[in-house]
C-alpha cells in the first residue's frame, strides 16, 4: 500500500504539481498530528512530565 | 541488518532508510528543545548523503512541516505557546521576508550576492552565539546563585521594549506582560528581513529575538517560535513541492524519528532551565558558524570549474535552467567524472577541494548534532529519574485534614531557638504542633520537659514523635502534607552573631516537601521582609500576613529588580530611541501592584505595611535590606523549577536561607 502510495506521489510529481504540493503538506501534517496524538499516552504511561509547566523571568 | 538502502524515485538517488530516520531524530530532538527547524543542519547532511541541494531542501521543508506539528503541540500541552504573540510575529515575518528577498534581488543584479549574503549569514551566527556564550558565563561567575534560582530572561532591551507604549498595547497572557503591537510587528519584520535576506527558515534568529527582544520566558521563547516554523515549514513544503523538488518518501521515512525527536527535546525543556537552553543553542550556531565557513571555502573551489563544467552541460544537455542543469548533472555522474578526468590538474583540484570541504561542512553539522541531542537526551533521562526520586518522599500518604507544624530538632539546646519560635507563632497559623526528633525517647527527657513548658506559655499541648534513621530522609517524610515545618541553625561561633545551616538542614531546604522556616538566633518577630517578585505568590503574601497578625510584626514588602545582562549595555543611541523615562513607567507600573497587595494585607488587619522597590542582585539585595532594616524574619517563595540544576546549585530561597546573617527565613511552597 505505502509502496503504491509513493509510485503514486511520483506521478503526481510529474503531471500535477499543484496536487503534489497539497498531497505532500497534507501528509506531512497528518501524519505529524497522528504522531503527535499516539506520543501522548505513551509519555503518560513512561511517567515522563506532560503537563504545564511554569515560567519565570 | 542496517543495510536498508531505500531508492527515492523522484530525486533519482539511494539512501540508506536508518541514516534518515537517525538524521530526522537528530534534527527532531534538537528542534524541539531549541524551538527550531533545523534546516542549518539537515540540508548540508542531507546534501553529504548524496542529495542535490534542491531536493535536499525541500525534503528537509517538508519533514519539518510534520515534526514542527508534533513539537508545537508538546509545547503547547506545556504552556509554552503564546498564539497571539506567534500570530503577530508571522504578520510581520511575511513583511520581513519579503523585504529581505528584495534586497537579496537588487544585490543579485549587481553581482555581488554569494560574498555579502555568506558574510553576513557568519557574522550573525558567530555574533549571535558568543554573546549567548558570554552572557551565559556571565550568568554563572558573577550571577551564578542568581541564575540557578531566576531565568534571567528579561533584557534590558526586552525591558525597553516593553516599555514603548504606542497604542494598541497587547496582553500576552502566556509570556506574562504586556507589549505594544508594534513592536512584535517590527521584531516579526526584522527577523523575517534577515531570514528572507540569507535564504534561512529563520528559526535561530526569531528564537533569541523572542528572549532578548521581545521578553519572552526562554521555553515561550522556544514554543511560539516552533509555532511559527509549523507555517513556515508548511509554506517552504508546498512551495518546494509545487517546484517538484520534495522528496516525499525520504521526507517520511525522517518525520517517523523526527517525530519521535521532537516530543523528546520539546519534553525536555520541562527539565532544564532556560540558561541552559540558551547554553546550547550558543553552541549549536557557533558550529553552524564554523560550518558555514567550511561551505564558503568549498564555495571558493567550486567557482573555479563550475562556469566551464555548466558549459560543457549545457551543450551536452540541451538545458538551460538552472535546477534542471544540476539535476541532470546529479543523474550523469560518470559522465561528469569523465569529463573532469579530461579537465586540467587546477580543476580536478578544485573540484575534489570543493567535495571536501562540503563535506566537512555536512559532517561537521552532521557531528554537532548527534552530540546536542545526546546530551539533551541524556538530560531528559537524568531529570525524570530525579523527579522520580523525589515523588518519593512526597507520596507518602500523610493526613492533611489539620494543619500541622512540625519542628524538627534533634534534643540538643541550640535547637531551642526553634521551639520558641514555632511555639510563638503556632497558634495563629497551625491548628496542630509536633516536635519530631531522629533520637531514641528515652535520651530526650529534658528537652521534651523544656520544650512542653515552652509551649505551655502559649497553651498549646505538642505532641513529641520519634524516629530512627537518616534525619534528612525522616524529616521530608514526616513533614510531607503539612503546613509548615521548622527547622534550627546553628551558632557555630558564640562571639559572632552568625547562624548557619547544617548538612541535613541544607538538603531538606533544597528539597523541602512543605513550607519551611528556618529560624536563626530571634525568638520574637517584630518586622517581616516579605520578598515578592511579579506576578508575585498568594501563598507568600498569606503566610507573611497570618505570621505578621499573630506576632502583631509590621511588613515591609520588598521588590528586587534584576537587571540582567543587557542592562550593562549602554548605548546613546538606543537611550535616544526609547522613552527616556521608560525604567521610572517600569518601576510605576510595578509598585502600583505591588501598592494593591500592602492595601490588602492593611484590610486583613496587619499593623503597617510598606512597599520598597530595590535593584541589582537578588540574593544580596535581599539580605542587604534584611540586615539594614534589622529583619527578623524574611518571607520568601520557593525557588525555581526542580530541574536537575536547581538541585544542585542551589536556589534563590535556599541561598537566602543560607546566608541570611541573623533574620529567620520562611520559605513558602509554591
Amino acid at each position: 500500500m505505502i509502496t503504491q502510495f509513493i509510485e503514486w506521489t511520483t506521478y503526481l510529481n510529474e503531471t500535477n504539481k499543484l496536487a503534489f504540493a497539497l498531497v505532500t503538506v497534507g501528509v506531512m501534517a497528518a501524519v505529524g498530528i497522528v504522531i503527535a496524538f499516539i506520543a501522548e499516552p505513551v509519555f503518560k504511561v513512561l511517567g515522563i512530565k506532560t503537563e504545564k509547566m511554569g515560567h519565570h523571568h | 541488518m542496517f543495510d536498508w538502502i531505500v531508492h527515492l524515485p523522484i530525486s533519482g538517488t539511494e539512501i540508506n532508510g536508518f541514516t534518515l530516520i537517525l538524521l530526522g531524530f537528530t534534527v527532531g530532538v534538537i528542534g524541539g528543545f531549541f524551538g527550531i527547524g533545523g534546516a542549518f543542519i539537515v540540508t548540508p547532511a542531507l546534501n553529504v548523503f548524496g542529495f542535490p541541494i534542491a531536493y535536499a531542501i525541500g525534503t528537509d521543508m517538508a519533514h519539518i512541516a510534520g515534526s514542527s506539528i508534533v513539537s508545537t503541540a508538546k509545547h503547547r500541552k506545556f504552556g509554552n505557546v503564546d498564539v497571539r504573540l506567534g500570530v503577530l510575529m508571522i504578520i510581520g515575518t511575511i513583511i520581513g521576508i519579503e523585504l529581505g528577498a528584495t534586497l537579496i534581488m537588487w544585490l543579485e543584479r549587481i553581482g555581488r550576492i554569494g560574498p555579502i549574503v555568506r558574510t553576513t549569514y557568519v557574522i550573525l551566527l558567530f555574533g549571535l552565539g558568543f554573546y549567548m556564550l558570554y552572557e551565559y558565563i556571565k550568568h554563572s561567575r558573577g550571577h551564578e546563585k542568581e541564575a540557578a534560582a531566576k531565568d534571567p530572561d528579561k533584557s534590558r532591551l526586552a525591558l525597553k521594549m516593553q516599555g514603548i507604549n504606542i497604542p494598541p498595547m497587547i496582553k500576552l497572557k502566556v509570556s506574562g506582560f504586556s507589549i505594544s503591537l508594534w513592536v512584535i510587528v517590527g521584531v516579526g519584520v526584522f527577523t523575517g528581513f534577515l531570514a528572507g535576506f540569507l535564504g534561512v527558515g529563520g528559526g535561530f534568529i526569531r528564537m533569541p529575538a523572542l528572549m532578548y527582544l521581545v521578553g519572552s520566558p526562554t521555553k515561550v521563547a522556544v514554543g511560539t517560535d516552533l509555532f511559527e516554523v509549523m507555517f513556515s515549514g508548511a509554506y517552504g513544503a508546498f512551495s518546494y513541492a509545487l517546484k517538484g523538488r520534495v522528496e516525499l518518501l525520504a521526507a517520511l521515512i525522517m518525520l517517523i524519528g523526527a517525530a519521535v525527536g521532537a516530543q523528546i527535546g520539546a519534553t525536555a525543556t520541562a527539565y532544564a532551565r532556560g540558561t541552559i537552553i540558551r547554553l546550547y543553542f550558543a553552541v549549536t550556531i557557533i558550529c553552524a558558524g564554523v560550518s558555514v565557513i567550511f561551505k564558503h571555502i568549498s564555495e571558493r573551489n567550486k567557482d573555479v570549474y563550475v562556469p566551464a563544467l555548466n558549459e560543457w552541460a549545457r551543450a551536452a544537455s540541451g538545458l538551460t535552467d538552472k535546477i534542471e542543469l544540476s539535476h541532470w548533472l546529479h543523474t550523469n555522474k560518470v559522465a561528469v567524472k569523465a569529463w573532469l578526468a579530461q579537465q586540467p590538474d587546477v580543476i580536478q583540484q578544485a573540484h575534489v577541494m570543493e567535495k571536501a570541504w562540503s563535506s566537512y561542512s555536512g559532517y561537521l553539522m552532521l557531528g554537532s548534532a548527534c552530540v546536542l541531542s545526546a546530551v539533551i537526551m541524556f538530560w531528559l533521562v537524568r531529570g525524570i529519574l530525579r523527579e522520580k526520586a523525589e515523588a518519593k518522599f512526597v507520596e507518602i500518604p500523610v493526613s492533611i485534614t489539620k494543619r500541622q507544624m512540625i519542628i524538627a530538632s534533634s534534643c540538643v539546646p541550640t535547637d531551642m531557638p526553634a521551639i520558641r519560635l514555632g511555639a510563638y507563632i503556632a497558634k495563629g497559623i497551625a491548628d496542630e504542633a509536633v516536635v519530631f526528633t531522629c533520637e531514641e525517647k528515652g535520651v530526650c527527657e529534658d528537652y521534651i520537659q523544656e520544650g512542653k513548658r515552652i509551649f505551655e506559655q502559649y497553651r498549646i499541648s505538642p505532641t513529641f514523635e520519634f524516629s530512627r534513621g537518616n534525619p534528612f530522609r525522616e524529616i521530608l517524610k514526616r513533614s510531607s502534607g503539612a503546613y509548615l515545618l521548622v527547622i534550627g541553625s546553628r551558632q557555630l561561633n558564640p562571639l559572632e552573631p552568625k547562624f548557619y545551616l547544617g548538612d541535613n538542614a541544607t538538603k531538606i531546604v533544597r528539597r523541602m516537601t512543605a513550607s519551611t522556616l528556618v529560624v536563626k538566633g530571634r525568638e520574637r518577630i517584630n518586622k517581616i521582609l516579605l520578598c515578592l517578585d511579579i506576578p508575585y505568590s498568594k501563598n507568600t503574601v498569606n503566610m507573611a500576613q497570618e505570621i505578621a497578625i499573630v506576632t502583631g510584626a509590621s511588613i515591609e514588602i520588598l521588590y528586587v529588580v534584576s537587571m540582567p545582562t543587557l542592562y550593562s549595555i549602554e548605548s546613546p543611541l538606543l537611550d535616544a530611541f526609547f522613552a527616556a523615562d521608560f525604567l521610572q513607567e517600569f518601576y510605576r507600573k510595578e509598585r502600583e501592584l505591588l501598592n494593591t497587595v500592602r492595601d490588602d494585607l492593611l484590610s486583613a488587619g496587619v499593623k503597617e505595611v510598606s512597599v520598597k522597590l530595590r535593584e541589582g542582585i537578588v540574593e544580596e539585595q535581599i539580605i542587604m535590606e534584611s540586615v539594614e532594616g534589622d529583619f527578623d524574619l524574611i518571607v520568601i517563595k520557593e525557588g525555581f523549577l526542580k530541574t536537575p540544576f536547581g538541585l544542585f546549585l542551589g536556589r534563590l530561597s535556599t541561598n537566602v536561607a543560607t546566608h541570611s546573617p541573623h533574620a529567620s527565613v520562611l520559605i513558602v511552597k509554591r
